[in-house]
C-alpha cells in the first residue's frame, strides 16, 4: 500500500466563517432546554412554573388577603372557603397561594447563594490546591461534621422572629459546604486533565481557564447542587417555622403548619389545614427532585451541537 | 465438537440517531485447547465480540445468533444462568488491570471473593490457592498482602491472569491484555499467557489490535473490519497468505526499525460510520486500492481463499483455483 | 517563515548539561528520595528531531515536565538558546511557553470536550500573537489547513466528539504550531491511535520540520515510530542515558544491553515464527 495521501491542499484562503460564538446567557438556554427533553424533569419543570405563576399571580388568584382573620375559624372546606379556615380565622386558600411566595423564594435564594458559595469555594480550593485548599477545605470539612438541623436550630432561636433573609442566610450558611465538597472533587480531576494543562500553553491566564475550561465542564454538576440545595432550603425552612423558630406573623407555608399544629386542627377536623401546607412543600421538593434527573444529559457534550 | 461455536453472530447498540451495528454477522468456532486472534482497529468489533462471548455487553446492546459453548448457547442465558458458567466455563481477562482490580482490596482480598463466590472454601484454604496461582504467573506470594496500586502494569496483569485461573476456565477471552504496558513487559506477560495455555490446556480467544502479537501467539488469526470477519488465516502463514486487502495493507503498517530505508505505510481514509444499517457493499473499498465496481455494489462473503478464508472478491479462489490479489 | 531563518541559529538550540531531578516526600528524609533522572545531558540542534526512548518509569515524563518549564531540576541546567530555563521564574513561564509548544499522548484528553475546534486553535494566537480576532480567525484555517484538516470552516465550527482521534490529533498539532515556537514536544503522539492512521499523524510531524524547520523532541517506547521522525536517538533507562546516537546506527548496531532488548521486543509480524499453539486441529 502506498504511503498516505494527505487532504488536498486549498490554494485560496477561504471567507473566514465566523466561528460559532457563544451567546450570552447561552448556556442558560442550553440548561434550560436539555432539561426539557428529558421526561420526568419536564414535568418537574411544569410544577415549579405552574407554583411560580401562582405565587406570581397571588393578588389576582387568591380569593381573600391572607391576613384577613374574620372569618369563622376552624370551619371545613365549603362555597366561601374552599379548604376551609384556620384555627386564626383565615382563608387557608389564599394563604396557601400567598405562602407560595415566601417557599419559592427561599427555596431559589437559599438555592442559588448555596450554589455560588458552593461552586466558588470549590472552585478556588480545587484549582489552586496548596495552602489556600488546605484551608478551605478544612472549613467545608469542619461545617459538614456538625450536625445540620441542630446549628440551625441553635441560629434560629437567636436570630428568631428576624425575616426570611435570614432564614435564607441560615440555610445557605449549613448546607453549601456539601457542594462544595463535590465541586472541589470534581475540578480537581479536571485539572489533572491534559486539556487544562493545554490552555495554559496555549497562554490563557487562571481567570479564563476557570471560565472556560473547568466550568463548562462541570454543569451538571453546579444543576445537581443547586436542585439538592433548594429542596432542602425548603424543607430545612418548613422546619424551622414548624418548629417556631421563624417569624410566625408571615404567612408561608412553614408557618402554616405552625400555626395548625399550635390549634391543632387535626383533632379538629380540620384536616385540609395541614394537609394542604404539606403536600404543597412535598410538592415542590418532588419538582427538585424530578429536575434532577435531567442533569446527567447536562454533562453530555452531543448537546451542545446545533 | 468445538467448545466455542458462534453463528452469525449480530450485535447493535442503541445509537443517538440510529442503532450501530458493532457486529455483523460474526461466525468462527474453536476446538477445546486452541489459541485464536481477533485483530481489528478501532470499531471493528472485536471486543464487541469478546464482550457478547462472556455476557459482558452493556445494557443498551441486542444481540441476535447464537454463542454456543459446550453445546448450550449461552446468548439465550439469563443472567442467574450466565453467573454460574462464568469463571467455571468462560473467563474474561480485562485489558486495564488498574480499572478492573478493586483498589481498596488486597490481592489477597481478590483471590478471596472470587473464590467464595463460586465455592465452598476457608479463607486460609483460599491463600493457599492464591499463593500457588500467583507462583504459576511468575508472581511471589508476598504480592497477596499489596493493593493494586502498589503494583507495576506488568504485575496487575499477571494478577488479573492468576485470578482469572483461579476456577479453572476452559475459556478464557483475553481483550487487550497487553496494550497499557511497555514493549518489553508486554513480552514477558504475553509469554507467560503463552506457557500457561500450552501447560493448562485452555482455550483462548485473544483479542488485539497489534497484529504481530497475534501472529506470533495464536494458532489462527480472524481480520475483524467494521463488524465483520474479512480474513480467516493460520498465523504461521498469515504474512505469506494474506489475500484481503485490509490484511495487507494492515501488514503493510509495519515495518522493520532496522531496515536501512524505512518508509511507515498507513491506510487512507476513515472506517465507516456502523450506525448506516446493513451494508449492500464491501466496507472497506472506499479504503482499498484494488476496489471494482462490483465491491461497491454487492458485499463479499467470507469464502475459501488461499490457506484460509477471505470475504473479498478479488481474492477468492476462482474455479481455475488462482486468485486475482497476488 | 523568513523570521526563523533570519535569526541566529543558536538561539533555538535546546541544550540539556547534566540535569538531575530527585523527587522528595516531605518528612521522609532520604528515604523518601526517589531519582527520576541523573546526569542526563543531551543536545538538539535547531531543526533537529531527536527521539527520547524510555518505558515508564524511564524518566522521560520528568524530563518533558523539566523542559516546558512546569518543573525546576534538582541540578543541572537547561538551555534554550540563551535563556535559562531551570532558573526561569514563574513570570516569565507564558512568554516561555510560546517557544515550547507540547503536543499530549489522548487525542481524547488533549481537547477540552466544551470548547470549538475554532477557539482552541484561537487561544494561542490571540495570547501570543497580539491578532486581532478576525485575523485569529483567518489563521485558524491556515492552520487547519496545513495539518491537513480540510475544509477548514467546517472544522473550526465543530466540537471534539465530532472528530476521529487521528483528526483530534491533528487539531492537537495545530494548536503546537500555533504560537510559532521553536521546539515542540511530543509525548506518546501516536500511541493511541489505530495504526493504520499513525504514518498520517507522523508524516505531518516530519514535514513540519521541514517547511518549518521547528525541532523536535518525539518522546516515545515505540522505536518504529521514532525511527520514521528521528534523525538521533536517545535511549534512557530508569532515569540514566545508556545510549545515543544517529538512528540508524542505534537500531542497527545498539551498544547497550537494554537498547538491544528493546529493538527484540518491537512488534513486528513474522519477527518471531509463529508458536503454532497446542490444540490446533
Amino acid at each position: 500500500m502506498n504511503t498516505v495521501v494527505t487532504a488536498g491542499s486549498p490554494v485560496r484562503p477561504a471567507q473566514p466563517a465566523k466561528p460559532a460564538r457563544r451567546r450570552p446567557g447561552g448556556g442558560a438556554w442550553i440548561v434550560v432546554r436539555t432539561l426539557w427533553r428529558q421526561p420526568k424533569a419536564r414535568i418537574g419543570m411544569l410544577i415549579i412554573a405552574a407554583l411560580a405563576a401562582m405565587a406570581l399571580l397571588a393578588p389576582v388568584v387568591s380569593p381573600y388577603s391572607p391576613n384577613i382573620s374574620t372569618f369563622p375559624p376552624m370551619t371545613g372546606p365549603s362555597g366561601a372557603h374552599l379548604l376551609g379556615t384556620t384555627g386564626g380565622g383565615q382563608d387557608v386558600l389564599s394563604q396557601l397561594i400567598y405562602g407560595a411566595r415566601d417557599s419559592l423564594l427561599v427555596a431559589f435564594g437559599a438555592g442559588l447563594l448555596a450554589t455560588l458559595l458552593a461552586v466558588s469555594v470549590g472552585v478556588l480550593a480545587g484549582y489552586l490546591s496548596g495552602p489556600a485548599d488546605t484551608v478551605l477545605n478544612f472549613v467545608m470539612n469542619l461545617l459538614l461534621v456538625i450536625p445540620a438541623l441542630p446549628l440551625m436550630i441553635v441560629i434560629s432561636t437567636y436570630t428568631k422572629g428576624g425575616g426570611i433573609l435570614t432564614i435564607i442566610l441560615v440555610i445557605v450558611l449549613i448546607t453549601w459546604a456539601f457542594g462544595g465538597r463535590v465541586v472541589r472533587s470534581r475540578v480537581m480531576t479536571l485539572r489533572s486533565l491534559d486539556f487544562v494543562t493545554a490552555a495554559q500553553f496555549s497562554g490563557d491566564r487562571t481567570g479564563r481557564i476557570i471560565a472556560r475550561e473547568i466550568l463548562p465542564n462541570i454543569v451538571s454538576v453546579i444543576a445537581a447542587i443547586f436542585f439538592a440545595a433548594a429542596t432542602g432550603a425548603v424543607l430545612a425552612e418548613a422546619g424551622l417555622e414548624f418548629l417556631g423558630l421563624g417569624n410566625p406573623a408571615t404567612v408561608s407555608w412553614g408557618t402554616m403548619l405552625y400555626w395548625a399544629q399550635t390549634y391543632n386542627v387535626l383533632a379538629q377536623g380540620q384536616w385540609a389545614g395541614i394537609f394542604a401546607p404539606g403536600l404543597c412543600i412535598a410538592l415542590v421538593a418532588t419538582a427538585f427532585a424530578l429536575l434532577n434527573f435531567g442533569v446527567d444529559e447536562l454533562s453530555n457534550p452531543r448537546l451542545r451541537e446545533s | 465438537m468445538p467448545l466455542l461455536d458462534i453463528r452469525d453472530l449480530r450485535v447493535s447498540y442503541r445509537g443517538e440517531r440510529a442503532p450501530v451495528l458493532a457486529a455483523r454477522d460474526v461466525s468462527f468456532s474453536l476446538q477445546p485447547g486452541e489459541l485464536v486472534a481477533l485483530v481489528g482497529e478501532s470499531g471493528s468489533g472485536k471486543s464487541t465480540v469478546g464482550q457478547a462471548i462472556t455476557g459482558t455487553l452493556p445494557g443498551s446492546a441486542t444481540l441476535a445468533g447464537t454463542v454456543g459453548f459446550d453445546g448450550r448457547d449461552i446468548a439465550a442465558m439469563s443472567p442467574a444462568e450466565l453467573r454460574r458458567s462464568r469463571f467455571n466455563g468462560i473467563a474474561l481477562m480485562p485489558q486495564n488491570g488498574l480499572n478492573a482490580l478493586n483498589p481498596v482490596l488486597t490481592v489477597e482480598g481478590h483471590f478471596w471473593d472470587v473464590l467464595r463466590s463460586h465455592q465452598r472454601v476457608k479463607r486460609a484454604e483460599a491463600r493457599g490457592v492464591a499463593a500457588g496461582l500467583l507462583e504459576r504467573v511468575g508472581l511471589d506470594g508476598s504480592v497477596l498482602r499489596r493493593y493494586p496500586h502498589e503494583l507495576s502494569g506488568g504485575m496487575r496483569q499477571r494478577v488479573c491472569l492468576a485470578i482469572v485461573l483461579s476456577l479453572r476456565p476452559r475459556l478464557i477471552v483475553f481483550d487487550e491484555p497487553t496494550t497499557a504496558l511497555d514493549v518489553l513487559t508486554q513480552q514477558q506477560v504475553i509469554g507467560t499467557i503463552a506457557e500457561l495455555q500450552a501447560s493448562e490446556g485452555f482455550a483462548g480467544v485473544l483479542i488485539s489490535h497489534d497484529l504481530g502479537l497475534a501472529l506470533e501467539h495464536s494458532s489462527r488469526t480472524l481480520i475483524m473490519y467494521a463488524g465483520r470477519i474479512v480474513e480467516e488465516l493460520p498465523s504461521d502463514r498469515a504474512l505469506s497468505d494474506a489475500r484481503h486487502p485490509y490484511t495487507q495493507a494492515l501488514i503493510g503498517c509495519y515495518a522493520d526499525p532496522r531496515a536501512d530505508e524505512v518508509v511507515l505505510s498507513g491506510i487512507p481514509g476513515s472506517p465507516p460510520d456502523l450506525s448506516l444499517g446493513v451494508e449492500s457493499s464491501c466496507l472497506f473499498a472506499p479504503r482499498c486500492a484494488h476496489a471494482t465496481e462490483r465491491c461497491d455494489a454487492e458485499r463479499p462473503v467470507l469464502r475459501s481463499a488461499g490457506s484460509g478464508q477471505a470475504a473479498c472478491f478479488l481474492a477468492e479462489d476462482t474455479l481455475s483455483g488462482a486468485s486475482h490479489v497476488s | 517563515m523568513s523570521a526563523e531563518q533570519g535569526r541566529s541559529s543558536r538561539d533555538d538550540r535546546l541544550c540539556l548539561e547534566a540535569v538531575t531531578k530527585v523527587y522528595r516526600r516531605r518528612g521522609a528524609g532520604s528515604r523518601g528520595a526517589k531519582l527520576a533522572i541523573e546526569n542526563v545531558s543531551f543536545t538538539i540542534e535547531p531543526g533537529a528531531s531527536v527521539g527520547l526512548i524510555g518505558q515508564s518509569g524511564s524518566g522521560k515524563t520528568t524530563l518533558a515536565r523539566l523542559i516546558t518549564g512546569i518543573e525546576k531540576p534538582t541540578s543541572g541546567t537547561i538551555r534554550l538558546g540563551e535563556t535559562r530555563v531551570d532558573e526561569l521564574p514563574k513570570s516569565r513561564l507564558r512568554s516561555y511557553r510560546r517557544s515550547v509548544q507540547f503536543v499530549f499522548q489522548d487525542p481524547y484528553a488533549a481537547l477540552n470536550p466544551a470548547s470549538r475546534i475554532g477557539y482552541i486553535l484561537a487561544r494561542p494566537l490571540l495570547n501570543y500573537g497580539g491578532l486581532s480576532t478576525q485575523e485569529a480567525d483567518r489563521r485558524v484555517l491556515e492552520l487547519l489547513a496545513k495539518v491537513g484538516l480540510t475544509p477548514p470552516e467546517q472544522f473550526a465550527a465543530k466540537l471534539p466528539h465530532q472528530l476521529s482521534g487521528g483528526q483530534r490529533q491533528r487539531v492537537v498539532i495545530a494548536r503546537a504550531l500555533a504560537s510559532s515556537p521553536r521546539l515542540i514536544i511530543a509525548d506518546e503522539p501516536v500511541s493511541m491511535l489505530d495504526v493504520s492512521l499513525r504514518a498520517g499523524v507522523l508524516r505531518l510531524l516530519r514535514e513540519l520540520r521541514e517547511t518549518d524547520g521547528i525541532s523536535l523532541l518525539y518522546i516515545t517506547h515505540d522505536l518504529l515510530s521514532a525511527r520514521a521522525v528521528a534523525d538521533e536517538l536517545v535511549v534512557l533507562q530508569e532515569g540514566h542515558v545508556v545510549e545515543h546516537g544517529p538512528a540508524r546506527q542505534v537500531l542497527q548496531r545498539p551498544a547497550h544491553e537494554y537498547t538491544r532488548r528493546l529493538i527484540d521486543a518491537v512488534p513486528l509480524p513474522g519477527r518471531r515464527p509463529a508458536s503454532g499453539v497446542a490444540g490446533s486441529k
